[in-house]
């Protein structure tokens, strides 16, 4: 009866558009078509996604410094490593110490790098992810897109190097103006590697298949193509081995379908009221020659990785099928890891580092 | 189908809804109007990467959520003081469930807006959003029940 109620009220107050509405947003994408201009510019993701790569190739620790930093950087894009001026402007909250190591802007986009150091503790670690802002840089926009990654862990220092990088449709502020960069809390939850590969060679790959539940949900790159591959097959659910990874985390099996490495698991935990798993994780794939998915996105179908879905219908996530573009005979040397994250509530610490950054002292690439 | 023909039919069959849904966070029709048209840009910057109607639906959804929690962050820097009260409720002050509807955090008003407003499915609103199916069929159910609530003691209170 509510819901009726609710639906009828909401539907007899649901705003109209104001006169004209229509033939603004037609003249709007009429202009949009003819004004279309060819795509200029780099990919900040793509910078971050080659420093992923970089990282995850590198054995030893790094002690990073301003130059470790944009070494990495230069190596995937040259162009916007040598505009990173070294800032060293810094904080201390809680014994974390934050550095902003160097940035660089342009009209509509930045690249940040920072390190966060414990001072005192062990609460960071190589899993550390931060949230973080950066504010009064631009003006003017009305959409933005960011990442950020990890780029490196010193366990002997305690400090962890990051790069940000911002995209906006508007316009950066004229200098004088003062972008704060803020990391409003940390996030380091419990990690616990499993090595599946000599898992998966006491149990024979699996050849049971059946269509995609409908209520899936794709993993994708940044080039899915937004529709589900056609005819998708994944692992029966019902034949799965049931092989414990973690507490309530399970390796249900792994076959090749369509010439793809399907590894499919699956998690049994109780959500919290926010529908979150205490657990969850990520099966990550590394061979002898390294293993880029970006690199073989022609292989994997409409640029997806994997799907997810909720098959108890409960809330969160409770099975993942994962998809590697490799060949048999890559994974006789490979690492195939499943990377289970343990959720916390004392793994977030939130804190006050704020630095603001002269703007004279953010190098311009255009 | 020519792609511009099919993108300017997409955004002639969302944008009434992507108006509604922008007018639920920003409660002004010109902010709205302004989500939507971001929306609208930000969507064709994308549209390469959207092979069919009903993904560029959802992304032109999900757009405006974003453009208008965008303008939300831009009120709240310019004037964090300010208790600026754009509720529509007030309009209508003779329909108490509209007025606690409005009066919902956002976290709870948006997903129960685009299930009753919208008619979308939990699953269409947890893709638009961005969060697990789960949560928004929880956050959902706290909204009822926050409503519910309300209009007991609605209820409690004209009795008295």
């Amino acid at each position: 009866m509510l819901n009726e109620r609710i639906e009828k009220t909401l539907q007899e107050h649901a705003p109209v558009p104001p006169a004209g509405f229509a033939e603004r947003s037609d003249a709007q994408v009429l202009k949009m078509m003819a004004d279309q201009k060819k795509k200029h510019g780099f990919s900040w993701k793509a910078v971050l996604v080659c420093a992923l790569v970089i990282v995850m190739g590198i054995t030893t620790a790094l002690a990073a410094t301003v130059e470790d930093v944009n070494t990495l950087l230069y190596k995937c894009w040259p162009e916007a490593a040598e505009f990173l001026m070294p800032l060293n402007v810094s904080c201390e909250d809680q014994g974390i110490r934050m550095e902003v190591l160097s940035a660089a802007a342009g009209r509509r986009n930045a690249l940040v790098t920072f390190s966060l150091q414990d001072l005192e503790g062990d609460r960071i670690n190589e899993y550390t992810r931060a949230e973080i802002s950066l504010e009064q840089l631009f003006v003017g926009f009305s959409e933005t897109e960011s990442g950020i990654v990890q780029l490196s862990w010193d366990p002997e220092t305690k400090t962890a190097v990051y790069a940000q990088d911002i995209k906006t449709n508007g316009i950066s502020m004229p200098g004088g103006a003062h972008p704060t960069l803020a990391v409003n809390s940390l996030y380091t939850p419990e990690h616990v590697l499993v090595d599946l590969l000599p898992l998966m060679k006491q149990y024979p790959e699996r050849t049971d298949t059946v269509p995609l539940p409908e209520a899936a949900y794709p993993m994708a790159l940044e080039t899915y193509s937004g529709k589900i591959p056609e005819g998708m097959e994944i692992l029966d659910p019902a034949g799965s081995l049931e092989i414990p990874l973690e507490e309530h985390t399970y390796l249900c099996g792994y076959g090749w379908i369509d010439g793809l490495l399907h590894v499919q698991v699956r998690y049994d935990n109780q959500p919290d009221e926010e529908g979150v798993n205490p657990v969850n994780g990520h099966i990550r794939l590394q061979t002898a020659a390294g293993y880029n998915p970006y690199e073989q996105a022609d292989r994997l179908p409409e640029g997806v990785v994997g799907f997810w879905w909720d098959e108890n219908d409960d809330g969160p996530v409770d099975r993942e099928e994962y998809l590697f573009a490799c060949d048999p005979a890559d994974l006789e040397t490979a690492v195939l890891q499943a990377d289970i994250r343990i959720n916390t509530p004392d793994a977030v610490l939130p804190g006050n580092w704020s630095v603001r950054i002269p703007m004279r002292m953010i190098r311009s690439i255009e | 189908m020519d792609q511009e023909k099919l993108f300017l039919e997409a955004v002639r069959e969302s944008r009434d809804k992507m108006f509604r849904i922008a007018m639920s966070l920003l409660h002004v029709p010109a902010d709205a109007e302004d989500a939507v048209s971001a929306a609208v840009e930000s969507t064709w910057k994308h549209f390469h990467g959207i092979r069919n109607t009903e993904a560029l639906s959802a992304y032109l959804v999900r757009s405006t959520v974003n453009a208008a929690k965008d303008e939300l962050r831009r009120r709240r820097r310019k004037a964090p003081l300010e208790s600026v009260d754009q509720s529509p409720a007030a309009e209508d002050p003779g329909d108490p469930l509209y007025w606690y509807i409005c009066g919902l955090e956002e976290k709870y008003r948006l997903p129960l807006v685009l299930r009753f407003q919208e008619r979308m499915t939990e699953q269409e609103i947890a893709a638009v959003l961005r969060l697990p199916r789960g949560t928004v069929s929880s956050r959902i159910r706290r909204a009822l029940s926050i409503l519910k609530e309300s209009m007991d003691k609605e209820g409690s209170a004209d009795a008295e």
